[in-house]
């Protein structure tokens, strides 16, 4: 008999909707079928208005990777009026991305090890995260939606007192990120359920386009920081983790890898910010008339912002693709013949943010 | 005059108040599981009556229906569950109270079976499997319990009245206390083996589709378990009170921690871990009472 | 595992990470961005404001000279604190209570140099001078009552 369950728009593992029409034989998946949609919001049509409201828009399409998002999209704006940002701008962007890289991540490993079971680390995590929240307090004066970026700089500086804060910071989080890299690498248990599970190779990895730490798992080196390097990644090099194997244990070691990577360009980033200039703002003098895209490495992979300007203060269009749009179709070859028990985590490994997804 | 020493006590009075806060243990127990456990997580952690509170709330809220028969599995696996602790504190014969026990997890899976929805269906197909994995395992104990006392009733363990004539069946069977204590993850519904309960994976198992009162039931069902299970453990060292309930503590302690530092298994990996690891257990055990002459036919 | 038995008992002795919300009140960074309110004697009614608020909640009623600001809707990003030309906003630095109503804040706007405030005045002096001229000069124009006015509205939603 086959039976079929409906995993989601309602479910525990994921506080998202989506939903996978799951085709079961027994407890193995014979069938999978992803749908989304469920919280479209109109965005893109929402962005056809002023161009310095955008970036507190572009924030709301992904609470967790926000400064991703107005990062990218005030880079494509300024693109299109050609405006080059301040030095100090550039460095305080640089920061808030890894910064933000790393409560991302911490929140992915986290859910990884919840929808395994493992409530003791997940706490761990989110404890860990609450580190990096508290810096985002300190620095940018919100939480989650940070609200630092305008296109032309940035609103907050980062003064010297804060930078030796940062410093500090560091340091504590790196010794926090390898009690945790431990804890997870050694555990028994996590490995006998993730490794060899929702394995995708290399070709498969090519062939769907993945991008993020789904392809740097699968042994694809495609890191958008190296590729095409934004805002201060051509000063600071960065060299793309990648994880052979492909199975979810490969994804979540790359995450738990990139912790360090990100902590690291944190404090290459702080002696940078003593000689840059003092300007974090710079006055535009045209508006946005040309077209323009960028591409930036969020936490999820690859996000792609495309603008056009058409000389007024208002946007003409601005598309966007997610790295969780170009994830998507991964799930599916991998959930069609695991168990029921990994459809939850193959699915939260590709740390699934239904919020940009659709949008 | 009734004295201490009175039989009538030992016999009806201390298993019958005892029965009556059997779900009060329970509940306890739980709400210090579940302190410690936040504790070790490094949370402050809910109340130790949170429980009973939680208890409360559901008994007063609306109940939403879905069938008849959903309601009569519910009761009929707390009857159960009342009825095995009954009988092992009443000292009834040890196999009729395992398979009681068992008969209450049927009562479950088929309060899962009975309603029309996918995840109590899932879950019920995995509490049989929880079942198939365990049952063995507790009924080769059971077995092993007759072997070395030469009866299934508890009375030849230990009598309220005289003082027990064998020793301790920790000291001859202690291979066999290990192999419950790996079953006891299953009983009591932790990490690692709670994967009829998973609810990352299908919501809530066979009692996602409870409201109300009867989730009320399930829970009070859940607390006479829990005081069950430590209660039977308990059984191994019997001669002296503190000893036993070190014992139980002990296996309290050991499921609190192994839940914490544990990842949930898969249902293939988890009955592959405690049928490899129980057997082995088990017929080591069998080996050492039948090369030192423990056993009595 | 021995790493994560270890990390548990390190655990077990630490006082606990969460504290008791609501009867511990959670202390927060200097510089945090909360609400902004509004100076009635600096603004000068010019609508900038309003204009580039992301998520509408500032009405300049030009007529009633006040500004409602809805509370509840605000994002607290402090673009308008940007914008202002006399810098007549200022943000605070206190997480706004969590409440069950919509909280409106009007603010009365005394500033004699915004224009339309200007130009009533002006119309109003010009009616008394007219009202006045047979009679004897009086005195001049009452000022208007700068106050705040804290008005909660029900939810309709
Ligand atoms: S802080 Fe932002 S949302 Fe709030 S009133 Fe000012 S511009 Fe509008
Ligand atoms: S508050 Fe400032 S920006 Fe708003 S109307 Fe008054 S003066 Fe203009």
């Amino acid at each position: 008999m086959k039976t079929t369950i409906q995993f989601g728009p309602q479910h525990p593992v994921w506080v998202e909707p989506l939903r996978l029409k799951l085709t079961m034989d027994g407890e193995i998946v014979k069938d999978c079928e992803l749908e989304a949609g469920f919280c479209h919001r109109g965005l893109e049509k929402k962005f056809e208005w002023d161009y310095n409201k955008g970036a507190y828009l572009s924030e709301r399409i992904c609470g967790i990777c926000t400064q991703h998002h107005s990062t990218c999209y005030c880079t494509a704006v300024e693109g299109t009026m050609g405006l080059e940002i301040p030095r100090r701008a550039a460095v305080i962007r640089t920061i808030m991305l890894e910064l933000e890289r790393l409560h991302s991540h911490l929140l992915a490993i986290g859910l990884t090890l919840e929808s395994i079971g493992f409530e003791n680390l997940f706490m761990l995590c989110f404890r860990n995260r609450e580190i990096v929240l508290d810096m985002f307090e300190r620095t940018t004066g919100n939480r989650v939606l940070h609200g630092i970026n305008i296109v032309g700089g940035v609103i907050r500086n980062i003064g010297p007192e804060m930078a030796k804060e940062l410093e500090d910071f560091c340091d504590i989080m790196e010794k926090r990120c390898l009690d945790l890299k431990d804890m997870i690498l050694k555990s028994y248990t996590i490995r006998e359920r993730m490794q060899g599970v929702g394995v995708m190779s290399e070709q498969l990895a090519r062939d769907l386009c993945v991008v993020g730490p789904v392809a740097r798992g699968s042994n694809v080196p495609y890191d958008i920081r190296a590729v095409a390097p934004y805002v201060l990644y051509n000063e600071i090099k960065v060299k793309p983790i990648v994880e052979t194997s492909g199975d979810c244990w490969a994804r979540s070691v790359v995450r738990v890898r990139e912790l360090f990577q990100s902590i690291d360009i944190i404090r290459q980033c702080i002696p940078l910010l003593a000689d840059a200039g003092e300007d974090i703002f710079a006055k535009s003098k045209t508006l946005p008339e040309k077209e323009y895209f960028t591409r930036v490495e969020a936490p999820r992979g690859e996000l792609f912002y495309y603008a056009k300007g058409k000389k007024s203060k208002e946007m003409d269009r601005i598309k966007v693709r997610t790295s969780t749009y170009g994830n998507g179709p991964g799930f599916v070859p991998l959930i069609k013949g695991s168990h029921l028990a990994d459809v939850g985590l193959i699915t939260i490994t590709f740390d699934p943010c239904i919020g940009c997804f659709d949008r | 005059m009734i004295t201490l020493d009175d039989p009538i006590i030992w016999k009806i009075a201390f298993p019958a108040v005892m029965l009556i806060l059997a779900p009060i243990i329970g509940g306890l127990l739980i709400g210090i599981d579940r302190k410690l456990t936040a504790r070790l997580q490094n949370r402050a952690g809910p109340p130790i009556v949170q429980p009973f509170y939680d208890v409360l709330k559901l008994f007063g809220k609306e109940d939403k229906i879905v069938n008849k028969t959903y309601l009569v599995f519910a009761v009929a696996y707390l009857l159960t569950v009342v009825l095995s602790t009954g009988l092992l504190l009443f000292h009834y014969d040890l196999l009729v109270i395992t398979f009681m026990f068992g008969l209450s997890f049927i009562f479950l899976v088929l309060a899962g079976y009975s309603v029309r929805s996918q995840f109590s269906y899932v879950g019920s197909n995995r509490e049989l499997l929880q079942m198939l994995t365990y049952e063995p395992i507790l009924l080769l104990v059971v077995f092993l319990d007759r072997l070395v006392t030469g009866s299934f009733q508890i009375d030849a363990i230990w009598s309220f009245t005289e003082p027990a004539k064998t020793e301790p069946l920790l000291y001859t069977l202690p291979l066999a206390l290990l192999a419950l204590f790996l079953i006891l993850p299953i009983q009591l519904r932790k990490s690692p083996y709670d994967i009829a309960e998973a609810h990352q994976e299908i919501a809530q198992g066979p009692v996602t589709e409870y409201t109300g009162k009867f989730l009320g039931l399930v829970t009070i069902a859940h607390f006479y378990e829990v005081f069950f299970v430590l209660w039977f453990i308990g059984l191994y060292f019997v001669q002296n009170w503190a000893v036993r309930i070190g014992l139980m503590a002990l296996a309290f302690l050991f499921s609190i921690v192994i839940d914490n530092v544990t990842a949930r298994l898969r249902v293939d990996q988890m009955i592959r871990q405690v049928y490899i690891i129980g057997l082995l257990l088990i017929i080591v055990n069998l080996a050492y009472i039948l090369i030192t002459g423990k056993w009595i036919a | 595992m021995l790493k994560i038995l270890a990390n548990i008992g390190k655990n077990l002795i630490s006082k606990p990470y969460t504290s008791n919300y609501p009867f511990t009140p959670y202390q927060h960074f200097p510089g945090v961005r909360a609400d902004v309110t509004f100076d009635g004697t600096k603004c000068i009614l010019c609508g900038l404001c309003q204009r580039s608020c992301p998520a509408e909640c500032i009405l300049i009623h030009k007529e009633q000279e006040q500004i409602e600001y809805l509370n509840t809707q605000c994002i607290r990003c402090g673009y308008c604190v940007r914008v202002c030309p006399t810098n007549a906003i200022s943000q605070n630095e206190v997480y706004t209570k969590p409440s069950r109503q919509r909280l409106t804040v009007y603010t009365k706007v005394t500033n004699e140099n915004a224009p339309v405030i200007k130009k009533r005045m002006a119309a109003e002096a010009a009616k008394k001078a007219a009202a006045e001229k047979p009679a004897t000069a009086g005195t001049g124009p009452a000022k208007p009552a700068g106050e705040k006015k804290v008005d909660e509205k029900k939810t309709s939603a």
